[in-house]
C-alpha cells in the first residue's frame, strides 16, 4: 500500500522524484519534452519504416512463392 | 529449373556464365538495395534532426543564436525548395516516360538534374552570404547544426546529382539499364523527400 | 550481375586479395577478426595485470602509467564489439554462408560485397595506426561520452580520439554495406523451392541483425560527425558552456549501442541453432516461434537504450518505461533458448566440439541475461551502476556471443571452408580450458563488482574499503583465470593451423546435415554449386520415422516432409 501510495504521489509530481538537479534548477522541462518526443520519433521510424519494406517485401514473396511451386513442377 | 533438365555444368564451365544462378527476383534488386541505403540514411538525418531539436530546446536564453547573426533566410530558400521538389515530380514523370519508351525520357532527366543542379548552387550561394553576415559553424549552436545539417544535404544532393547525371549519360547512349535507373531515382526522391522536413524544422 | 569469370585462372591477388567471391570476403572479414582478437586480448592482457599488481612492470608492456590504462580498456572493448565479433560473426559467417546455404552462387552485389570489406580492412588500419600516433590511441573509454571525448584537454589522445571516431564510421559503412547485401541476397536470390520459413535460422538471424544495424545506426553516425565536428573544427555541439548538450550524446549513442547487442546476439543464436540441430539430429523445435521470437526482440530492442542512462539525469518516468521495456526483452530471448533447450530434449546427442560450444553458449549466456534482470530495474543499476558487477554481466554476455558462439561456428564450418576436419581432441582441451577458465575469471568480478569496485579505477590503493587483501585476492584470481584462459586460445591456434595443413580430408557433408552448403564440395568452388540447387523442404528434417538415414537434405528430390504427400511440388500454404 505504501509503494502504492509513494508512485501514485511521485507518478503525479515527477518533480520530486527527478534526479537531474542540474536540470530542475535550470527549469528547462522545454528540453525534458524535446527528449521525450524525439526519443519517440527516433523509435518510431525505424520501425515504421521496415514495416513499410516488409510488408512490400512479404506480398511480392508471396506472389513469387507461388509461383516458384509451379516451376518446379514443370 | 536446371535441376529438372538434368543438366551439369561443372563450375569452371565456359557455359556456366551463360546460365546464371535461377534469381528469382521477389523486388527490384536495385531498388530494395537502395531502399536499405535510403532507410539507414533516413535515420541520420533523424538523429541531425533530433539533436538541433533538443539542443534548441534546452539551450539558455542567447546561447542558441546570437543577435548579431542573421536570421535564416526562410522566404528565399522557399524558392530553392519549389526547384527541388519540382525536379522531383518530373523525375516521377520521367520513370513514366522509360516504362513506355525509354528514348522519350531524356529531356525530362536532364530538367530534372538541371533543376536539382540549380537547388544546389542556390545553396551555395546562400551559405556565402550567411558567412558574409557573420554566421559561421562556430559562431552559435544554430550556427554548428545549419551548416552540419544543411551541409550534409547538400553533399547527398550533389552525390545524388553524379548518379542522376550518369543515368543521363547513359540514357542517352541507349547503354542504361532499368535497375540502374531505379537506383537513382529512388536516392533522388529519398533527397528531395528529406529537404521539406530539413526546410521546416532548420529555417523557422 | 554474378562477377564470374569462368573458364580462366584468376591470379593470386585477384583470387586471395581482391576477390568479390562471397566466401574469400567472408574468410577475409573472419581472418582480419582473428589477428585484431590478439590485439584485444594484448591489451586485456596488459590492465588485468595492472588490475591484479597495480604499480609493477608488466612483461612484454612495462609500467602502466594511468593513461595508458585508459587506452588499454578503451581498445579492448572497441576492438572486441566492433573488430572481433562483428567481423566474425556478421562479416564472416554471414558473408561465407549466406549465398551457401541460400543455393545461389554470390551475393547481388559482389562488387559492393568487396569494396565493404576493403572498407572494414582500412578501418581496421587506421585504429591499429592510432596507437603508434602521439598520445596514444583513443582513452575516453568505448562508449566515448563528452566532454572527455570532444576535448583533447580531458581526454589527453588529441589525434587517437579523432582516428578512432574516424575508424568507427568506415568501420559502419563497411557493415551498412555488407547489410544491404545480405537482405537483398536472401529476398532475391534464394534457391527455386526455398521458401521465407525454409531458410536456415542462422540466415533468417544475420538478416535481422542487418536490419536491426541499419535502423539503428544513421543517430550514432550523426552524433559521431558532431562529435567529430567538436574535436576537429571546434564547434560545441556537446560543450553545455557554449549551448551544447553532453547528454544528447548517450542518446544517440546507445540508441545504437543498444540494439547493437541484438545484432550480434542474433547471428550468434543463429550459428547455435545449426550446430544444435545437426548434433541432436532433431528437427528445431518450434522454427517459427524462432523467427517470431527473434523479430520480437529486434522491436523491442529499439525500446530499451536509456536503461544505460538511469545515472545521467533522465526523466523518471522515462527511467520506469525504459526499466519496463528492458525487463520485457527478455521474454523473447528466454523463449529462444527454451526452444533450444527443448530440441535438445530426446535428441541424440552427440558432444562433438561444435556441439560442447553451443551447449556452452546456452549455459553462459543464461548467466548474462539473468544478472542483466538486475541492472535493467533502475533502483539496482544505480547502485551496480559502473562496477565490475556490469561488467561480468556484459562479459557472460559478449564472451559467449563473440567466442562461444564464433568457436562452435568455426569448428563447425571448418570442414566446409577449408575442406579438412579440426582435431576433436584438441579442440575439447581448448573447449574445456576456456570454459573453466573463463567463468573463474568472471564469476569473482560480481562479487568484486556487488562489493564496489568500479570498473575505471587502475589503482585502488587509494581506496581504503577497496583495497583489502580479500578484494585483491579476488582480483588476482581472475586475472590467473585469464592468463590461463589466453594460454588455451594457443591450443586453438594451433589446432586451426595443423587442420588447415595437415587435418583429415573432409567430405561434403561430414556432419550429415540438411542445408544446402552441404551438397557443395569442400571447399566450395568458385560459383558454389555444379548444379544449382532446388529445395524440396524446411532445413531441419532430422530423423524422420520413415526413412532410413536420420538426416533429410534440403536438396534432395523426394516426398515432402511435412504430410508425407506423394513427390512433387509443395503446396502454397505450408510456405506461406
Amino acid at each position: 500500500m505504501r509503494v502504492v501510495v509513494a508512485t501514485a504521489i511521485l507518478g503525479l509530481a515527477p518533480r520530486a522524484a527527478l534526479a537531474c538537479s542540474a536540470c530542475a534548477l535550470a527549469g528547462i522541462s522545454d528540453n525534458a519534452a524535446a527528449y521525450v518526443s524525439m526519443s519517440l520519433v527516433l523509435t518510431a521510424l525505424p520501425l515504421g519504416m521496415v514495416l513499410g519494406v516488409a510488408t512490400w517485401l512479404y506480398r511480392n514473396i508471396r506472389r513469387a512463392d507461388r509461383h516458384a511451386t509451379g516451376s518446379i513442377s514443370s | 529449373m536446371r535441376a529438372a533438365t538434368g543438366r551439369l555444368p561443372g563450375p569452371m564451365d565456359a557455359t556456366a556464365r551463360a546460365l546464371p544462378a535461377p534469381r528469382r527476383e521477389v523486388v527490384p534488386t536495385s531498388v530494395l538495395g537502395m531502399l536499405l541505403l535510403v532507410g539507414a540514411e533516413v535515420m541520420f538525418f533523424a538523429g541531425l534532426i533530433s539533436a538541433f531539436t533538443i539542443t534548441q530546446a534546452g539551450a539558455r536564453p542567447g546561447t542558441w543564436r546570437l543577435p548579431s547573426e542573421p536570421v535564416l533566410p526562410a522566404a528565399a530558400t522557399a524558392f530553392n525548395t519549389t526547384a527541388l521538389l519540382a525536379s522531383g515530380l518530373l523525375l516521377v514523370r520521367a520513370g513514366r516516360q522509360y516504362r513506355r519508351e525509354p528514348a522519350s525520357a531524356t529531356n525530362t532527366v536532364l530538367l530534372a538534374w538541371v533543376l536539382g543542379a540549380v537547388f544546389v548552387v542556390l545553396q551555395g550561394r546562400e551559405w556565402i552570404g550567411l558567412l558574409g553576415q557573420g554566421l559561421t559553424i562556430r559562431s552559435s549552436t544554430l550556427g554548428s547544426f545549419f551548416y552540419l545539417i544543411v551541409g550534409a544535404h547538400g553533399l547527398h544532393a550533389a552525390g545524388a546529382l553524379v548518379g542522376l547525371g550518369v543515368a543521363w549519360w547513359r540514357l542517352r547512349q541507349g547503354t542504361l539499364s532499368p535497375g540502374f535507373l531505379l537506383g537513382a531515382q529512388t536516392f533522388w526522391y529519398f533527397v528531395v523527400g528529406v529537404w521539406p522536413v530539413i526546410y521546416g524544422r532548420v529555417y523557422f | 550481375m554474378s562477377a564470374h569469370d569462368a573458364g580462366r585462372d584468376p591470379g593470386f591477388v585477384e583470387k586471395y586479395l581482391y576477390s568479390t567471391d562471397h566466401k574469400t570476403i567472408g574468410l577475409q572479414y573472419m581472418l582480419t577478426g582473428m589477428a585484431m582478437a590478439l590485439i584485444g586480448a594484448f591489451t586485456v592482457y596488459v590492465f588485468r595485470m595492472q588490475a591484479a599488481y597495480p604499480g609493477s612492470s608488466v612483461p612484454l608492456f612495462g609500467r602502466v602509467a594511468a593513461a595508458d590504462y585508459n587506452y588499454l580498456v578503451t581498445m579492448h572493448g572497441t576492438i572486441m564489439i566492433f573488430w572481433v565479433a562483428m567481423p566474425v560473426l556478421i562479416g564472416g559467417f554471414g558473408n561465407y554462408l549466406i549465398p551457401l546455404m541460400l543455393g545461389c552462387d554470390d551475393m547481388v552485389f559482389p562488387r559492393v560485397n568487396r569494396l565493404s570489406y576493403q572498407i572494414f580492412l582500412l578501418s581496421s588500419v587506421v585504429l591499429v595506426a592510432s596507437f603508434f600516433v602521439p598520445g596514444g590511441p583513443f582513452g575516453g573509454a568505448w562508449t566515448a561520452y563528452p566532454p572527455l571525448s570532444a576535448n583533447s584537454a580531458y581526454s589527453l589522445t588529441p589525434y587517437g580520439s579523432t582516428l578512432w571516431l574516424l575508424a568507427v564510421a568506415l568501420e559502419f559503412v563497411a557493415f551498412l554495406l555488407g547489410g544491404i547485401n545480405f537482405i537483398t541476397t536472401t529476398m532475391n536470390s534464394r534457391a527455386p523451392g526455398m521458401k521465407m520459413f525454409d531458410i536456415p535460422i542462422v540466415v533468417w538471424m544475420i538478416v535481422l541483425a542487418s536490419v536491426l544495424f541499419m535502423g539503428s545506426v544513421g543517430p550514432l553516425v550523426a552524433g559521431a560527425v558532431m562529435l567529430l565536428l567538436d574535436q576537429v573544427v571546434g564547434t560545441g555541439f556537446y560543450d553545455p558552456s557554449r549551448g551544447g548538450d553532453p547528454v544528447l550524446w548517450q542518446h544517440l549513442f546507445w540508441f545504437f549501442g543498444h540494439p547493437e547487442v541484438y545484432v550480434l546476439l542474433l547471428p550468434a543464436m543463429g550459428i547455435v541453432a545449426e550446430v544444435m540441430t545437426v548434433f541432436a539430429r532433431k528437427k528445431l523445435f518450434a522454427y517459427r516461434t524462432i523467427v517470431y521470437s527473434a523479430v520480437g526482440t529486434g522491436i523491442i530492442s529499439f525500446f530499451v537504450w536509456a536503461h544505460h542512462q538511469f545515472v545521467a539525469g533522465i526523466d523518471p518516468r522515462m527511467a520506469s518505461l525504459f526499466s519496463v521495456t528492458t525487463l520485457i526483452i527478455s521474454i523473447p530471448v528466454a523463449e529462444m533458448f527454451f526452444v533450444y533447450i527443448a530440441t535438445l530434449y530426446g535428441g541424440s546427442i552427440r558432444l562433438t566440439t561444435p556441439m560442447l560450444w553451443a551447449l556452452a553458449f546456452v549455459a553462459e549466456f543464461l548467466l548474462g541475461g539473468v544478472t542483466g534482470i538486475f541492472l535493467g530495474s533502475a533502483g539496482s543499476d544505480i547502485y551496480f551502476h559502473d562496477t565490475y558487477f556490469i561488467v561480468a554481466h556484459f562479459h557472460y554476455t559478449f564472451f559467449p556471443i563473440a567466442f562461444i558462439a564464433a568457436f562452435a561456428g568455426i569448428t563447425f564450418w571448418f570442414p566446409k571452408m577449408f575442406g579438412r576436419m579440426m582435431d576433436e581432441t584438441l579442440g575439447k582441451v581448448h573447449f574445456w580450458g576456456t570454459i573453466i577458465t573463463f567463468n573463474v575469471c568472471f564469476l569473482p568480478l560480481f562479487v568484486t563488482g556487488t562489493a564496489g569496485d568500479h570498473r575505471r579505477v587502475f589503482d585502488y590503493s587509494g581506496f581504503a574499503e577497496l583495497a583489502t587483501p580479500q578484494m585483491q585476492n579476488l582480483r588476482i584470481l581472475a586475472t590467473w583465470a585469464l592468463l590461463a584462459m589466453l594460454a588455451f586460445q594457443v591450443v586453438f591456434l594451433v589446432n586451426f593451423v595443423y587442420s588447415l595443413f595437415k587435418g583429415e580430408a573432409a567430405e561434403a557433408n561430414p556432419w550429415k546435415a540438411n542445408t544446402l552448403e552441404w551438397l557443395a564440395s569442400s571447399p566450395p568452388p568458385h560459383g558454389n554449386f555444379e548444379t544449382m540447387p532446388v529445395v524440396y523442404r524446411g532445413p531441419y528434417e532430422y530423423s524422420v520415422p520413415s526413412r532410413d538415414d536420420d538426416y533429410w537434405p534440403q536438396y534432395e528430390p523426394g516426398d515432402t516432409a511435412d504430410d508425407g504427400a506423394p513427390s512433387g511440388p509443395r503446396s502454397v500454404e505450408q510456405g506461406a
